[in-house]
Parts: structure tokens; sequence; C-alpha cells
């Protein structure tokens, strides 16, 4: 009924964690290997999981399909090697199989800023769960996606694309691992946009990524090509992908003088507001700018916007971004920009909440001795 | 963390600075006397009580002009970058909240519709 499967190299350390989340609901495990050197296929077998082999070449798709083409059951369920499968879930995930009319089901992806499973996280939605269809391919070097659409195999089909409350936790983004993926992710998304020019998903990727390395100049180009896509539609009521709101997340971070032709910040704020208005990274950066510009109390509302999406869980889940800007980082600039306006008293608040935080403590510590002086320098 | 930029002055500075612009264009209705020219410290004059409930106030409002140019630490601008996992390209809607609504309006209104008479 059910195959879970993976790819993996070099992933004695997490795989573990992963099989021993699955095995109880699936009927087959398979691990394809691209060519570990340490121990990942003795941990797989210990598992009881079919070990495949497939030579690494520069492409997660063809790995993922050629992983699709060993299984036998009716229905996948794709993990990768960071990720586990909640225990919480399993009862959900059997139910789903059982399904007549659904081709797939999307999941959600709690992405964990650290290593542990306290980590604070930010939820996003991916289909990972399908039926085991040859019309059901992976295509893209990285962060491969169903070729064609997902939707339109199901329309054509005459079956739905179900959304699940199943969940997946994901390790990836432990600050040790970040700088060696953001490395390998360009190295796939040059070669992926040199076999298929233009891709607007991909170039905003790859733009991201080359920013990210601290390769700026490129970065800029690259992201201007994606942006020149957005000039024709700039009036449509509807964004045509969702890797818009990444593209102007990362436009809006530029001084004006630096963004692409054509490009300007309201621009760019009109369409946050039009087509993302739950996207919380641009609500961030919204806000940041009210603040530099000395609109305080625009920038406290737009900051307990985020605070209150961070408690009722209405953020957009469309792409991953750092939970503290709902959080932690949210609460001392919302402490920031009360005390700019006079509000002490509640800005103390913020502060003294924070003082529990790991993350800002020493900042909020900061700013209530700053407080404190304040009031000394006046009671001499 | 990212100091916010700008001079960063004490209440007692900032007070020297605005003198005639900000708070002590309100100065109190009581008699006071200012000692050193720009010190924002005052003497009393008579009524003790009344005084320091006066003090009080007017301290509370000297604090919160303090506050608009006091050195802080913010938080913009200095979160991780989560690569690897951005939006599908054909996203799967999340289910609309107007269609619970809706759907939870009609189950109620058949919970409320009368049986019809036999």
């Amino acid at each position: 009924m059910l195959s879970v499967c993976f790819i993996a190299r070099n992933e004695e350390h997490n795989l573990a964690r992963a099989l021993e989340s699955v095995v109880a609901v699936a009927d087959e495990v398979i691990v394809t290997d691209t060519g570990s050197t340490d121990g990942t296929e003795k941990v797989a077998s210990a598992f009881g999981a079919r070990v495949c082999r497939f030579p690494w070449c520069d492409d997660f798709s063809a790995a993922r399909n050629f992983t699709l083409n060993q299984a036998r059951s009716r229905w996948i369920l794709w993990l990768d090697s960071d990720e586990e499968l909640l225990p919480s879930s399993q009862e959900e995930l059997a139910r789903s199989l059982k399904s007549d009319d659904a081709l797939a089901f999307s999941v959600i992806i709690q992405n964990l800023v650290g290593a542990d499973r306290l980590s604070p996280y930010t939820e996003m939605r991916q289909v990972r769960l399908f039926h085991l269809d040859p019309d059901l391919r992976f295509g893209g070097r990285c962060h491969p996606q169903f070729f064609p659409p997902l939707q339109e195999t199901a329309q054509r089909k005459g079956l739905s694309v179900v959304t699940s409350t199943i969940t997946l936790r994901h390790f990836g983004y432990a600050p040790a691992l970040r700088r060696s993926k953001l490395e390998r992710g360009c190295h796939l998304l040059e070669m992926e946009l040199r076999d298929r020019p233009g891709q607007f998903y991909y170039l905003v990727e790859y733009g991201r990524t080359l920013l990210a390395l601290g390769n700026d100049q490129q970065g800029r180009d690259v992201l201007a090509e994606a942006a020149s896509q957005l000039i024709p539609v700039l009036r449509e009521p509807t964004p045509f992908s969702t890797m818009i709101a990444p593209l102007l997340e990362t436009l809006l971070a530029m001084p004006e003088d630096q963004m692409p032709p054509g490009i300007t910040t309201s621009i760019l704020l009109d369409l946050s507001e039009r087509w993302f208005p739950k996207a919380a990274p641009l609500l961030w950066l919204k806000a940041k700018r009210q603040f530099d510009n000395g609109a305080f109390e625009e920038a406290e509302t737009l900051l307990r916007q985020l605070l209150e999406m961070g408690r009722n869980r209405t953020y957009d889940r469309a792409m991953s971004f750092d939970p503290a800007i709902m959080g932690d980082d949210a609460l001392l600039n919302l402490g920031a920009c009360l005390l700019r306006q006079g509000k002490v008293d509640q800005a103390e608040r913020c502060f003294t909440r924070l003082l529990n935080s790991d993350a800002r403590r020493s900042e909020a510590r900061a700013n209530l001795d700053t407080i404190d002086g304040l009031r000394r320098d006046l009671s001499n | 963390m990212t100091p916010i930029a700008g001079a960063c002055v004490s209440a007692a500075d900032y007070l020297t600075t605005a003198k005639g612009v900000g708070v002590l264009d309100q100065q109190p209705t009581v008699q006071t006397t200012y000692i050193g020219g720009g010190d924002s410290r005052f003497q009393t004059v008579h009524n003790e009580g009344h005084m320091k409930d006066h003090h009080r106030k007017k301290s509370e409002k000297l604090l919160r002009v303090g506050c608009l140019s006091a050195c802080l630490v913010t938080a913009w601008g200095s979160q991780n970058y989560l690569y690897g996992q951005s939006a599908p390209s054909n996203p799967v809607p999340e289910p609309s909240t107007v269609t619970l609504v809706a759907s939870g309006v009609a189950g109620l209104a058949l919970l409320h519709k009368k049986k019809p008479r036999k």
C-alpha cells in the first residue's frame, strides 16, 4: 500500500531518525544511495530498507525518478533524510491511503531552525504523498517539482490534490550545514538554468542563493532577469507564481538604486499588499522600512500583526523563513517602536518578556539598561 | 544586532539641546527654578505634596522624551536565510476560511431547519 522513499548520500547521522519514524507505517522503505562513503547503507539495512544505488549525476530529479521506478506500492511518501514523520500523523496517513478520489496529498513541513526538536519553526506545504503513477515524475536538478504540474495531471485524471495535516519535521537548517547546502544548490541551479534558461522559479532561487553566498553583483543580475518577467503582469489581480513572494522579499531588502530596471519600492510594496498580504517576510520588511523612516506607529501595527500571525499560525505557508520575525525579533523591535513613541511602560514589558528568550535576552537587557540609565539621569 | 543610527543622548542632554522646542515649552504652572541653564533638575519652591506629584509627572514626561533619541538595540536584518524549501510553483491552496465559515453556516441552518409537519 505505501512505499516510503529516500535518496541519501552520507546521511548516517540523520537517516536512523527518519527511518524510525516511518517503519511502522510503510509496507516497504527504499533508500537510494547516490555514493555514500559512510555507514548510510548499513543504517538503512538495519531498519529493513531496500537499498538501491544510483550514481550521482548532479540531478535530484533523476535520482528521485529512479527511486520511483523501484517502488511497488500504490502510494509513495517522499521524505528527505533530514526529516521525520510526526507520530501524531500516522493515523491520518493510514486514512489517506484509503482515499479513492485523491491523486496526491499536500503535507505540512515544519522547518526547524535548529538541530533539536524544540527549535522554533515555521510551516510550509508541499506535496509528498502521491500515487505511484508513471505520469507523476519529477523535473529540475535542484528542488525537484512535478513535471508536468501536478494539478494538470490531477485534472486530466479526474482526481484531486487534497490538503492534509500530515506533518513532517525538517531539521535541515542547522547552522553548520547552511553554507555547504548553499554552495551545492548554487552549482545545481546554475546547471539547471544552463539546460533550460529563463525559468522564473529557478532564476529566483539562483539569484537568492548567489546573494546569500555573497556574490552580490551576479545575484542582482540574475534577479533582474527574473524581475523582467514581472513587468508585463504588474496589473494582474493574482500572481503567476508563488515564487514572486521571495523575489519581492529580496528586492525589498535592496537599496533603491540597486533595484532592477522598472522596479521601485512603491511597486514592490503594492504587489506585496495585493498578492501576498499574509507573507510574513514581506510584512517584516515593510515594518523595517516604516521604522527606518521614523513611522513608528505604522511599524508597531505591522509588528503586532506579525506577532499575532505567529501566535495564531495564520501566515502564508508558501515559503520558509526564520520564525524569529513572528517571535522574539518582532517583540524586540516592537519594544523599540513603542519606546520611540514614548510608550515606556509598554516597551519595558516587551523587553522584560524577552529576558526569558535565549536568542534576544542580551539585546533586551541592553534596552532595559538604557531605560534605567535615562531614569537615573533624570533623578540626579 | 543593529544599533539605530543617529546620536545617542541622555534625557538630560536632550533637554539641553531641545530647550525651547520640546518639553521645556510646557513649563509647570508652579514656579520653578532651573539650575545651571539647561540642566533638567529643578527645585521646588513651595507646596511639597503637590510638587512631588508634579515632579513625578514631569519625570515621566522627560523620560518619554529621552526615549525618542536613546540608543536601542533592534533585530532588523539579522535573521537566518532558510535555503532549500521554497514554494512549489503550483501550490495547493490552503482551505479557505470563507469556505469553512460558509459550510459552518450551512450546517447551522440545517440543524435549525424545522421538521415538516406530518
